[in-house]
């Protein structure tokens, strides 16, 4: 029996928007049909949570989510109270009823997770960081179906929120593993005390200023669209014929397929834990003064405090920069004088500093294949409620308790091949980058690779180099784990794919 | 009398010591300071699972195992790897090869003399697994050294990324590296000098290191003559090449044409390798700042293919010994084509009397940043030498689309990429840009500078 609620959810074709207001641009994207958290990261709802469930029947796990599905936020709409999206897991698309033939269409990344031993290595999950050691999404913890991101108003209101859904679903045989809470912190910061996520892949179809930067294309975000090779990424394309109720658009490449994975992306979460004090301790040991310790930790990040990158304030901080977003690196700090070359954001977005010819449109659009939409939120309190680092530096001597805290890292992202696991291994991990030989990323990246332990950070001076060694981790991953974010009509299909088997 | 005779008797003698050291200085003018080897032996069928089991244990530790330790050749083996290769007939028939692949510094029958040497045992435990080895009563270091030698195939185009730079000069330079990086770490910073003073000081402080010192020479060079007729060479074939052209653009012309219309016609492969396949070739990547790969395939069939993937390959040799041999493969900045710096070694083999050819190279990073590497920069390349094979990305105009195809391409490599039993690989923290700065730091020991010059050259020390 087909449940009523899918049967309304046929697929409508790129129909014009019904809010025009919303975009300023002209677009073929049918905006109901996205999940709103690739569109917007929910910043006017503070409060958010993301529980982690399996499903024990399927057949009662298809009735509640179903419900569910009219209740799910889409791109259409800017929630004012409260939003909720819904991302599966492999194993949850198996355990839902999609039948292997159409889940083995899914991208290799997304079917083999990220526990495999080769994903380690590429990682950095080995040693403490080794997914026997999470809480979450690792071998010896519960398999999980899918993911619940939930965004509300404030504290009570999401508690309400998530409570209710979790009852709803615990009556249906939807059992929760285990719920991420999360706590925004003052200036948009991260838990070290840096503002964090300015630098966003700007999306011509998404843009509400009309803005006009070099744009990524939207199929390096989304499914569906031109990628940035002009091509379609792989994606789960399935015989016409398993379409049973006509719910999914066709391949707009023109094969006589349909398209589940259009309007749909993939989404990597990564439970990356902060140790504050180590990193603060470190750094005033190397530095020797609190003020050189900021000024190191800056050079680290390639960003002070405050965000203002070290390409446009190389001596201070200057909070008063506007746009924080606006420099590229080849032109003005070719060498690394400014912002090192082995620094957190000249790694996970060179920008123009990279071959093929560095500093040209060519170099952008090679960055602009690796990036990654990120919509991750912080956790835990802060180590001081001001962030600041000077008084951080000021609790070093006094015993803490240690508090867990971080990030919960989510980015959203076509081809996490090509672009979460490029970004963390080719540029983050890699202690190789930018012809550096023992370099790893400062903050996120692997202390050791190759059997070899990796742990140097160079600052580029004149006339020679300082180096620090012996740098210990300051960020350890306690979970993670690959999912996929149907579109509206994927989520209707995926939902009754059991039903019609 | 009798010191007559001596006198007489040593002249001869003599007389062949000096030939003879005229022959080396002849072979040494004659050959390429690095070269491939590539062998290529029929197993035994009953032994093959044997065979494997050897070959895992040499994989536990290619430097120091007890069958076959690589270590004892580090003053000349970059790269090796060995694999087994299905036969031309498989399935039906079973023709596996295992195959042999490195790059040596010297000539390849030198190499293959130390291994016989030196390992005796060690090719014993691996090759008695394959036909017509000699049997045991017949196992001199003779009759192995023919089998081996029997069994070569040559490289119908062989990469190499810097010719002339061996394997003990890239790891002398990396001491010297470290050394440098020790002793920069001794002072104290920021350093108060001018760029030119610190220099010097840095000089100074190689000459007086007893284990370092050496580097103040330059490193050992092909020589002048080498250099010369490597040049003529180039020259030669060169002005031939545009002799051929101008007489015959009309045939060359009408031979794209071909190409391009069979092309049109050509199935390209559409479907992704099986996840268990593509899961099991990752097993065993990522373990070094590089990676091997090894593909095969078969070729289209025809003539016109065959011929076309010959010249290809012929004009590919030619511009990797003469043009893209000092770091940087296919970038020709006229064109405003980019070239990669990622790639050490590559071989291209063809097979089974032009019906298949094997791909086998040794590159930086993870196969998704090799392959991202290649179809950003040099998709041009990859389309005209692989799109042969059967199966391969459309191209038009044997240069475009092709490889610009992401998924199709990285789909035909996953189809036909070979899994590597055995890896060696010597320097394996070095990258080739590392390797190709090290080179400049000790260049930059010689020599005047002045202050600019030096302070790009103390950059080469971050």
């Amino acid at each position: 029996m087909k449940d009523a609620v899918i049967g309304k959810m046929t697929y409508t074709l790129d129909a014009s928007q019904t809010d025009s207001q919303f975009l300023s641009y002209p677009n073929p994207v049918d905006l109901r049909e996205i999940q709103g958290l690739v569109v917007r990261g929910y910043g006017n709802l503070p409060a958010a949570c993301f529980g982690f469930f399996t499903i024990n029947s399927a057949a009662k796990a298809r009735k509640a989510l179903s419900k569910l599905q009219a209740r799910l936020t889409y791109a259409e709409e800017r929630p004012a109270l409260e939003a909720i999206n819904l991302a599966w897991t492999y194993q949850g698309l198996i355990k839902i009823g999609v039948s292997k033939e159409v889940a083995d269409e899914f991208s290799n990344e997304f079917r083999s997770g990220m526990n495999t031993e080769h994903k380690r290595r590429i990682l950095g999950d080995e040693q403490q960081n080794a997914p026997e050691h999470w809480h979450w999404g690792g071998p010896d913890t519960p398999s999980i179906d899918f993911l619940l991101l939930c965004y509300a108003k404030d504290q009570a209101a999401l508690e309400q929120l998530y409570q209710s859904l979790k009852e709803a679903l615990a009556s249906s045989a939807v059992e929760e593993i285990l719920c991420l809470d999360t706590q925004l912190l003052p200036e948009a910061k991260e838990h070290f005390g840096f503002r964090d996520g300015i630098a966003q892949p700007f999306i011509k179809e998404f843009d509400r200023q009309g803005r006009n930067f070099t744009p990524v294309p939207l199929g390096e975000i989304l499914l569906g669209y031109p990628n940035g090779y002009d091509r379609y990424t792989q994606r789960p394309l399935i015989p016409a014929e398993l379409d049973f109720s006509n719910q999914l658009p066709p391949d707009p490449e023109g094969s006589p397929t349909r398209d589940l994975g259009k309007n749909g992306t993939y989404l990597v979460f990564r439970q990356m834990s902060q140790d504050v004090p180590a990193f603060w301790r470190y750094l005033k040991e190397q530095a020797g003064s609190e003020e050189k310790a900021i000024r190191l930790a800056s050079k680290m990040v390639g960003r002070w405090p405050s965000g203002t990158p070290m390409v446009m304030s190389p001596e201070q901080d200057d909070p008063s920069v506007t746009d924080k977003d606006a420099f590229a690196y080849h032109d003005t700090d070719q060498q690394g004088f400014k912002c090192p070359l082995g620094a957190h954001i000249r790694r996970t977005h060179p920008r123009d500093s990279l071959q093929p010819e560095p500093g040209s449109e060519k170099s952008v659009a090679f960055s602009n294949r690796h990036r990654l939409l990120r919509r991750g939120r912080p956790y835990g309190d802060p180590f001081h409620p001001t962030m600041d680092p000077m008084e951080y530096m000021k609790l070093l001597d006094q015993d803490q308790p240690s508090t867990e805290r971080g990030l919960h890292f989510i980015c959203i992202n076509a081809n996490i091949g090509r672009q979460f696991e490029f970004v963390q291994h080719t540029w983050a991990n890699n202690p190789n980058f930018n012809g550096l030989y023992q370099d790893p990323d400062p903050i996120i990246g692997s202390r050791s690779s190759y059997g070899l332990p990796q742990n140097h950070f160079t600052q580029q001076q004149s006339p020679v180099r300082s180096q620090i060694r012996e740098m210990p981790e300051f960020v350890r991953i306690k979970g993670g784990g690959y999912f996929f974010l149907p579109s509206r009509s994927a989520q209707a299909f995926i939902l009754s794919a059991g039903v019609n088997t | 009398m009798t010191s007559l005779v001596t006198h007489l008797t040593s002249v001869p003698r003599e007389t062949t010591g000096l030939l003879n050291r005229l022959k080396e200085k002849a072979k040494g003018f004659l050959d390429m300071p690095q070269n491939a080897i590539n062998l290529f032996v029929p197993i035994e069928e009953d032994k093959e699972p044997a065979l494997r089991e050897v070959l895992e244990a040499l994989q536990e530790d290619t430097h120091h195992n007890a069958i076959l330790p690589l270590a004892h050749f580090s003053d000349s083996l970059h790269f090796a790897r060995f694999l087994i290769y299905e036969g031309p007939e498989h399935p039906k028939v079973y023709g596996s090869y295992l195959v042999f692949i490195a790059n040596v510094d010297g000539p390849v029958d030198s190499f293959l003399q130390q291994l016989v040497h030196k390992s005796s045992a060690g090719l014993d435990a691996i090759f008695s697994a394959c036909r017509n080895y000699p049997p045991k009563s017949k196992r001199t270091r003779n009759a192995r050294m023919k089998y081996l030698q029997q069994h070569l195939l040559p490289a119908q185009a062989f990469y190499v990324n810097t010719i002339g730079r061996g394997v003990k000069q890239i790891q002398d330079e990396e001491r010297l590296r470290q050394g440098l990086q020790e002793y920069l770490n001794t002072l104290s910073h920021p350093v108060e000098l001018s760029a030119t003073e610190l220099r010097l000081q840095i000089i100074n402080h190689v000459a007086k290191s007893p284990d370092l010192f050496w580097a103040l020479e330059p490193p050992v060079r092909p020589s002048l003559l080498w250099k010369a007729k490597e040049n003529l060479r180039f020259i030669t074939l060169a002005g031939l090449g545009v002799v051929v052209v101008t007489f015959t653009w009309p045939l060359i012309l009408g031979w794209v044409v071909v190409v391009q219309i069979k092309e049109m016609g050509d199935e390209e492969l559409t479907d992704r390798a099986s996840l268990e396949r593509l899961n099991q070739l990752r097993a065993d990547e990522d373990f070094a700042v590089h990676n091997q790969f090894s593909a095969a395939g078969s070729l289209k069939p025809g003539l016109i293919r065959r011929l076309t993937a010959r010249s290809v390959l012929s004009l590919a040799q030619f511009s990797l010994r003469h043009v893209f041999n000092n770091g940087d493969l296919a970038g020709i900045p006229l064109l405003g084509l980019d070239g990669v710096d990622t790639i050490h070694f590559a071989h291209w083999i063809m097979l089974d009397n032009d019906q298949r050819l094997l791909f086998a190279s040794n590159y930086d990073g993870s196969l998704e940043s090799y392959m991202v590497d290649f179809i950003d920069k040099v998709s041009w390349g990859l389309n005209v030498v692989f799109s042969n094979g059967q199966g391969y990305p459309r191209t038009n105009w044997l240069f475009f689309d092709g490889a610009r195809n992401e998924q199709r391409f990285k789909d035909y490599l996953g189809h036909h990429q070979l899994s590597t039993l055995v890896w060696h690989a010597p320097y394996k923290h070095l990258s080739a840009v590392n390797i190709a700065n090290n080179a400049k730091i000790r260049a930059g020991l010689r020599g005047r500078m002045n202050e600019k010059q030096a302070k790009a050259w103390l950059q080469r020390l971050s």
